[in-house]
């Protein structure tokens, strides 16, 4: 068996492994390497284990984080290149009028629609001179300070500084997600955050300094690109986060009374208000809640995935109370909420649905398991008791 | 997509070909890496940067053959080394005994075995929902009477719908590209 046989036989062993397991008979494959894995294929078992380790690494995003790379790579060269003032200008003046542009087009914002719909990307980007500029998934290029580009495309914001890194730490962009949508940027150190729906998330243009600083209210996970002399903080209302190149989930909706810090790799620490000379260290795969009635953190071991589903798309719910997943999914797909029974506040579910569809088969899942009925009437859920 | 344009869209670095490309082969050989060395961190950056010479190259690839071969002997290739540089061969080595990779036959056998889960996921998921089903209760020893009783269906359906997805796969021949492999389901 060499190299170039991959290709032909990874085909013949899979089918064989196929129609034998149709067949109920022993797969055949000759002697060797190719009967050897056909006949692991067949155990279902060791199959869905490499399959389940599969699901860990995400094709996507290590495009995504190809583009972002070789982007900067591209951008210095042009740069570089062209040089003169004069090209400079124009350049600006061409991404002026395209934002005129789109803001004229997009300026009547979407109308909410009847019923409970899908979740979207979008967002409003409040740039430094107060102008927004609503994100969809139009590309859409921009410049902000001196020199910093603005890329959006579909998959989210890109900044992307040229020249002097530090020229602009004095602008700061906000980004604001409503309820029923969701985003991704990127920062210029490289840093990608996934901002949940209804949030917001303030941040300058380039960072500079010791510190590179972000506040947040709501929710968002944070891919943090490593730098040891400028540790990333995100400070919320309620306690800072500090990082130095790390994985991990903060949720701080204003509406609930605690901050919860996941983290998914590397080392953050977490300081609760009032709490700034006491940071507590976190390990990967534990969770930092600190709880304003009390004014105290607890750490816990926690199931991660759980947490951070909402970045890729899914929703996942485990043994959480109804009134806390209504208030979720009510963000998450923007329907008003309506208990006509105080009761059914304190039912326990847990389930899981993909984020991008309907809202309907969750609940049906909840109804078949409880004395609660669910009416979706004009982007409201109704939760009443059944007859 | 076809393979022809597929190739030419890889050969000219178009984002949409690429994603396809990352889409199938990237999930894989990150797990090929990690059985070298048993660290998934590292495992990624191996295939990141194997990916981003590929895509700073100027390599022009003809055939799907080809890309497969070259990437998973490229994969093979940095695992090694980084095994090698870290220093931790010689530990691991003691530590995992007879499980390390110890000739070049074995690497290809693996990447044979990644690639061939690959194909195998690629033709299930081509499958009617039903058929997919049957498929993969049968991989847990179920017989046709116990398949017929979970799915709730007579054991003639069932005998059929193997019939027909035995058809089904006969015939598959390559078409991989025009697939997005999904493996959610399982």
């Amino acid at each position: 068996m060499e190299w170039e046989d991959i290709y032909e036989q990874s085909r013949k062993i899979a089918n064989e492994a196929l129609e034998s397991l149709l067949e109920e008979r022993e797969p055949a494959c000759g002697e060797g390497a190719g009967q050897r894995i056909a006949k692991r294929l067949r155990d279902g078992g060791y199959l869905a284990a490499r399959a389940e380790q599969r699901k860990r690494f995400c094709g996507k995003e290590a495009f995504q984080t190809l583009l972002c790379r070789e982007k900067k790579h591209r951008r210095r060269r042009i740069a570089a290149w062209v040089g003169t003032a004069a090209c400079v200008t124009v350049a600006c003046g061409m991404a002026g009028w395209w934002i005129q542009r789109q803001e004229t087009a997009l300026s009547p914002a979407p109308a909410p629609s009847a019923t409970v719909c899908k979740i979207e990307t979008r967002a409003i980007l409040i740039k430094g001179d107060g102008k927004q500029v609503v994100l969809g998934k139009k590309p859409l290029q921009t410049t902000e300070g001196n020199a910093t580009t603005v890329a959006i495309d579909s998959t989210g914001v890109a900044y992307i500084s040229r020249e002097n890194p530090h020229a602009d730490t004095a602008v700061t962009n906000v980004l604001l997600v409503p309820r029923g949508g969701m985003y991704s940027l990127t920062l210029c150190d490289g840093t990608r955050v996934w901002v949940n729906a209804d949030s917001r998330l303030e941040y300058p243009v380039a960072f500079s300094g010791r510190q590179r600083t972000v506040r947040l209210s709501g929710e968002a996970y944070f891919d943090v690109a490593p730098n040891g002399k400028s540790p990333f903080v995100v400070k919320t209302g309620r306690g800072d986060i500090t990082v130095t190149g790390t994985e991990f989930n903060v949720k701080c909706y204003a509406d609930e009374h605690d901050i919860a810090t996941t983290l998914v790799e590397g080392r953050v620490s977490f300081a609760g208000k009032g709490q700034e000379q006491h940071p507590q260290p976190l390990r990967p795969g534990e969770q930092a809640v600190w709880e304003e009635s009390s004014c105290r953190t607890t750490v816990q071991r926690v199931n991660v995935r759980h947490y951070i589903g909402w970045k890729n798309n899914k929703l996942s719910f485990q043994e959480e109370s109804l009134e806390d997943i209504m208030r979720t999914l009510s963000r998450w797909f923007n329907t008003g909420v309506v208990f006509e029974n105080e009761e059914l506040k304190a039912l326990v579910f847990s389930g899981n649905m993909e984020k991008f569809s309907d809202l309907t088969p969750l609940l049906r899942l909840f109804e078949l398991s409880s004395d609660a009925r669910f009416e979706v009437k004009e982007g409201t859920v109704y939760i009443r008791k059944k007859k | 997509m076809e393979d022809a344009q597929f190739l030419e869209g890889i050969n000219r670095k178009e984002p949409g070909a690429w994603e396809r490309l990352y889409d199938y082969f990237y999930a894989p050989l990150c797990c090929y890496a990690a059985r070298f060395v048993r660290n998934e961190a590292r495992a990624k950056d191996i295939v990141q940067d194997c990916m981003v010479q590929l895509w700073r190259s100027k390599v022009e690839f003809h055939h799907l053959k080809v890309i497969t071969t070259y990437l998973y002997r490229a994969v093979y290739n940095a695992s090694l080394n980084d095994l090698r540089s870290q220093e931790r061969a010689q530990r691991l080595h003691e530590k995992w005994g007879e499980e390390m990779v110890r000739n070049e036959e074995e690497g290809v056998e693996k990447a044979l075995e990644e690639e061939t889960i690959t194909r195998f996921y690629a033709v299930l998921e081509r499958l009617p929902e039903q058929q997919k089903e049957i498929i993969l209760l049968s991989m847990k020893g179920l017989k046709v009477k116990e398949i017929a009783a979970s799915l709730e269906l007579s054991e003639n359906t069932v005998k059929t719908q193997k019939k027909r997805a035995y058809q089904f796969i006969r015939k598959e021949l390559g078409e991989l590209w025009g697939v997005i492999v999904s493996l959610l389901f399982v």
